[in-house]
């Protein structure tokens, strides 16, 4: 197995090498990137050949084993996982990386003890020396288990891969949801990083000038490998979900620099050098995601941004306005209550001791899930001793299924009233009673933390009455102007509220739809009279899972012949490129995602920006240098640029930098709150219904001839799809008479010519050349698809199959099905000089047809064609 | 061992290790920062899988089929490089193949 000639075995690596960088100068486009990355897997295979044919003794049991195991759950995730969830599997396989290294270095390092132990069992030990000027001296093969060089790379490289690997599956955990995404700042945690690190340092350090005896050399070695698993998870914990590009990108070049440090340990160039070109590559990316976000790496790994919610000046009316609202109402009893919970969007339940009484809880939550299908925020606030035990109420509503996320303790509950809507207390007294943080009153409460409910821009109590509790404190809420009592029994209180709710809700649903139409009607109507549409995506509509709708919406708008482009901001979503990926994975053309800088260079040629599920990076305030946000200075995507804006974002809240938006409060903005996926639907089907009735009017003024030539004078670029029918016309000559008369007028006439179209390979391109067509204006396929989305009139002369649109369409399975076609129907508008309006060869009755961009002109071509020159006024 | 080392350059071995290692940096950012911004998610995808490379380092760890703490953490090593080789090239290639030139999105169509 080991025979290998050298010259062999250093070949094969420098192979390797040039493969791998080859692969990754792939990645400069589009085109080549997939072989890039073809290239790269088969460098990674002839490596892995060579370090097998290195081995002396050959027992592959492990490698084998090792090899099934680890293929079957990578290539079982990476085929199993969604698009949406990208992030997270990335981030997994990243930490598999690491977590390997690490364990190379480790088994390194037993091996060498091993080899140790077994010479000092046989060596004299009274010849070793212990001190390092000895060591120095002897030279550290004679005595130490591994050099100084190969001590310290194995520490870091433990190190490293131990921080890649634990930190890596606390990214996973919380973009997956298992945690929670926001920063969970651990009390002292700078104090266990200091200290860890501080260990690793010292513990490295004497493994480095004391490298015998081996045994507590191995020890401190694991010790340094459990505090760095440590430290990758205090690293992450605090970093918040939108940080995680950044995060990302620096377990990648940390997986890189972990394989890199497993080389040295291991005296393996191949290691180096590929790990050192994937730290490099991590590092730019971290370097270039932070920069997008205008934050310092430091900054970032302190963590902790997106905890607070800083106000800006403008958004002053908009807080006000439910407030108000909420306080001119009259408020009696539940249809009072059922208004107000209409109209909120965060409400927050805080249950008491009188639910379980009333067993209630059932209620509620039917109550709570009600809401939230509404698109309403409903969280549970707990006080640590509502109820009658520890954690009374969180036992209760998790019995009634509630998911414990949305049970919030007191301190999270009282930074959520302020920004409550809506607080529902139910059965609860005395751990919402003000009092108890009032200096001036002496009260058996004074000083107790309560649920500051009285935060909230309105109350609802369903207690069974208005007598204190039962510490017999008087509760001032219940004076509140903005409070609503409801007394009685809980139960059916809250029952009455829900069938409130249901009932008008068919009602409040005709009233949302319409207040609505103020929002997705004037969307429609924005979105028909606009010509350049961009939509710049975010990470709410990963969440909402709309991008498929999205580019059903598009496409529908690209058909009207609108200029559709998508806005990709580089840190949009949770990891770099997180956006691109996932309207590829919706198949929208690569060329149509924008940069930065070239999106900020079309806004203000912008007719209507959509803002789907995206904040932040569209957040005008971080260029506004009268503010200092966490925003200022970084660079946005400046929506606010163009003409109209549809906002399509779940609610108004800030986004995760916490800085509010002003662009909300734009008067060119429209905004649509609630589920992404469900407004850029009814969008659809609002601009699929008029167009209907648009092409029903312009059915009637399409008289033909006189309106293809109406279409043709006023066009500019137009592109003939000569087929079959034309060479049985023997319309060609005509044809050019037509086209040389266009071209006479200025306009810009080219041939599109399938290579299917005619009876023979080039057949067009044959009766084209007859008719003294310069070639040059014969368009192939790729071209002409390129061209159409710029074309005003498209002529199809004699063509069918090849200009059929069904053969794009993937719902269809048809004889064209994926036959590539000449989009034809991607043109402004299409004239068909066809003998009917039969399919063609395949069968498949073609869709352009019905378009009602397309005037059929049936009958002979030759006719058509002269009668149409005639109609725009050329003499023979 | 990508080069030859003699025992004349033994001494020097870290140092050439090092200097391979800082030119594989330098030329891996030279590298990187062409790459436009569209394909960052299949690149760092793609990146992560060549981070396996470690499997490598694996393979020696667990070449012997012995129960000592060395063949057991290379075995362990190896599991967790295949993942990270297996699943990072397979899903980079799941998503680049998302990503279609206009005209060829008929054909590729067609291949599948």
């Amino acid at each position: 197995m080991s025979e290998l000639p050298k010259w062999l075995i250093y070949g094969g690596n420098a192979l390797a090498v040039v493969l791998f960088i080859i692969g990754l100068v792939m990645q400069n486009r589009v085109p080549t990137a997939r072989n890039g990355n073809r290239l790269s897997a088969i460098a990674m295979f002839i490596a892995v050949l060579l370090a097998l044919t290195e081995f002396k003794v050959f027992e592959p049991w492990l490698i084998i084993a090792g090899v099934l195991i680890g293929s079957v759950i990578g290539l079982f995730g990476a085929f199993k996982v969604k698009m949406t969830a990208m992030p997270q599997m990335v981030a997994l396989f990243n930490g598999a990386g690491g977590g390997a290294s690490m364990l190379v270095s480790l088994s390194n390092l037993h091996e060498k003890s091993a080899e140790k132990l077994g010479e000092l069992a046989n060596a004299n030990t009274e010849a070793t020396l212990s001190t390092l000027t000895d060591i120095v001296m002897v030279g550290k093969d004679e005595i130490s288990i591994m050099g100084v060089d190969v001590a310290i790379t194995t520490i870091l490289s433990v190190l490293i891969g131990a921080v890649t690997l634990s930190g890596s599956v606390v990214a996973f955990m919380k973009l997956q949801g298992w945690i929670s995404g926001r920063p969970i700042m651990l009390k002292g945690r700078h104090a266990i990083n200091l200290l860890s690190a501080l260990i690793i340092v010292v513990l490295g350090g004497l493994a480095c000038f004391y490298l015998e005896p081996p045994i507590p050399v191995i020890i401190a070695f694991w010790i340094v490998g459990a505090l760095s698993l440590l430290l990758g998870v205090l690293m992450v914990l605090p970093i918040g979900g939108a940080d995680m590009p950044v995060v990302i990108s620096l377990l990648n070049a940390f997986s890189g620099l972990a394989a890199a440090m497993t080389g040295f340990v291991l005296e393996n160039h191949l290691l180096i050098v590929v790990g050192s070109l994937v730290g490099a590559s991590g590092t730019v990316l971290t370097r270039i995601m932070s920069k997008a976000m205008n934050r310092s790496l430091m900054n970032i790994i302190l963590g902790g941004v997106g905890g607070s919610v800083i106000k800006v000046a403008s958004s002053t009316p908009k807080a006000a306005l439910p407030k108000t609202e909420a306080q001119e109402k009259p408020k009696t009893g539940i249809p009072a209550a059922v208004e107000a919970l209409k109209k909120a969007e965060r409400v927050v339940v805080v249950p008491g001791y009188g639910m379980a009484l009333a067993q209630a809880q059932f209620e509620v939550v039917k109550l709570t899930n009600f809401l939230e299908e509404q698109g309403k925020n409903v969280v549970f606030a707990v006080h640590p001793v509502a109820g009658r035990m520890p954690g009374h109420m969180n036992v209760l509503l998790a019995e009634a299924e509630v998911d414990y996320e949305k049970l919030l303790e007191l301190e999270e509950s009282n930074e959520e009233f302020p920004k409550t809507d809506v607080v529902m207390i139910i059965g609860a007294c005395d751990v919402v009673n003000p009092a108890a943080n009032d200096p001036s009153m002496d009260t058996p409460l004074s000083g107790m933390p309560i649920l500051e409910a009285s935060k909230a821009k309105s109350i609802i109590v369903c207690n069974l009455d208005a007598k204190p509790g039962y510490s017999g404190v008087e509760n001032p809420l219940y004076d509140d102007p903005k409070t609503m009592m409801l007394l009685g029994d809980a139960l059916a209180t809250i029952t009455g509220i829900r069938s409130g709710l249901e009932e008008p809700e068919e009602g409040a649903a005709a009233d949302a739809s319409e207040a609505e139409e103020g929002g997705v009607p004037a969307a429609v109507a924005a979105l028909q009279k606009a010509e350049r549409v961009v939509v710049v995506p975010g990470y709410g509509m990963a969440l909402a899972q709309a991008q498929f709708e999205v580019v059903k919406l598009t496409n529908f708008l690209e058909e009207q012949g609108k200029n559709v482009v998508f806005a990709v901001h580089p840190v949009a979503g949770r990891m770099p490129g997180h956006m691109n990926v996932l309207l590829a994975e919706a198949e929208v053309d690569y060329e149509k995602l924008l940069e930065l800088e070239e999106s900020n260079e079309e806004f203000p040629k912008t007719d209507v920006v959509m803002i789907i599920g995206a904040c932040d990076v569209v957040n005008p305030a971080a260029n506004d240098p009268s503010m200092d946000t966490p925003l200022s200075g970084m660079p946005i995507l400046e929506a606010s640029k163009a003409k109209s804006i549809i906002v399509c974002n779940l609610d108004a809240r800030p986004g995760y930098s916490g800085v509010e938006n002003p662009l909300y409060d734009d008067p060119k903005t429209l905004m649509l709150l609630g589920d992404a996926l469900g407004t850029i639907k009814a969008i659809r089907s609002g601009l699929d219904k008029p167009q209907g009735a648009a092409a029903a009017t312009q059915a009637p003024s399409e008289g033909g001839i006189p309106s293809a030539a109406e279409a043709l004078k006023k066009a500019e670029r137009i592109v003939v799809v000569p087929g079959y029918g034309m060479a049985l016309a023997q319309a060609q000559f005509e044809v050019i008479r037509l086209t040389n008369f266009l071209e006479s007028q200025g306009k810009n006439v080219l041939f599109a010519v399938h290579p299917v179209a005619g009876r023979m390979p080039g057949h067009m391109n044959v009766l084209l050349a007859e008719a003294e067509v310069d070639y040059e204006k014969l368009l192939e396929l790729e071209e002409s698809n390129a061209e159409f989305p710029r074309t005003d009139v498209v002529m199809i002369i004699g063509a069918c199959d090849v200009v059929n649109p069904a053969a794009n369409d993937p719902t269809m399975d048809t004889p064209l099905s994926g036959m590539p076609i000449l989009e034809a129907s991607q043109a402004k508008a299409v004239i068909v000089c066809n003998l009917d309006d039969r399919p063609g060869y395949s069968g498949v009755e073609n869709p352009l047809y019905d378009d009602p961009k397309t005037t059929m002109l049936l009958g002979d071509a030759l006719k058509t064609i002269k009668d149409i020159r005639k109609a725009l006024g050329s003499s023979d | 061992m990508l080069f030859p080392v003699g025992e004349a350059i033994a001494a020097w071995h870290f140092w050439i290790m090092l200097l391979i290692f800082i030119v594989a940096l330098v030329i891996g950012v030279f590298l990187i920062g062409r790459v436009p911004p569209l394909l960052h998610t299949p690149l760092m995808s793609m990146t992560n899988a060549i981070s396996g490379i470690t499997i490598v380092g694996s393979l020696v760890a667990a070449q012997y089929f012995v129960p000592d703490a060395k063949s057991i953490l290379g075995f362990l090593a190896v599991i967790m490089a295949t993942i990270n080789v297996m699943g990072g090239y397979a899903v980079t290639d799941r998503m680049m193949k998302m990503f279609k030139t206009p005209g060829k999105a008929g054909k590729e169509k067609q291949n599948e």
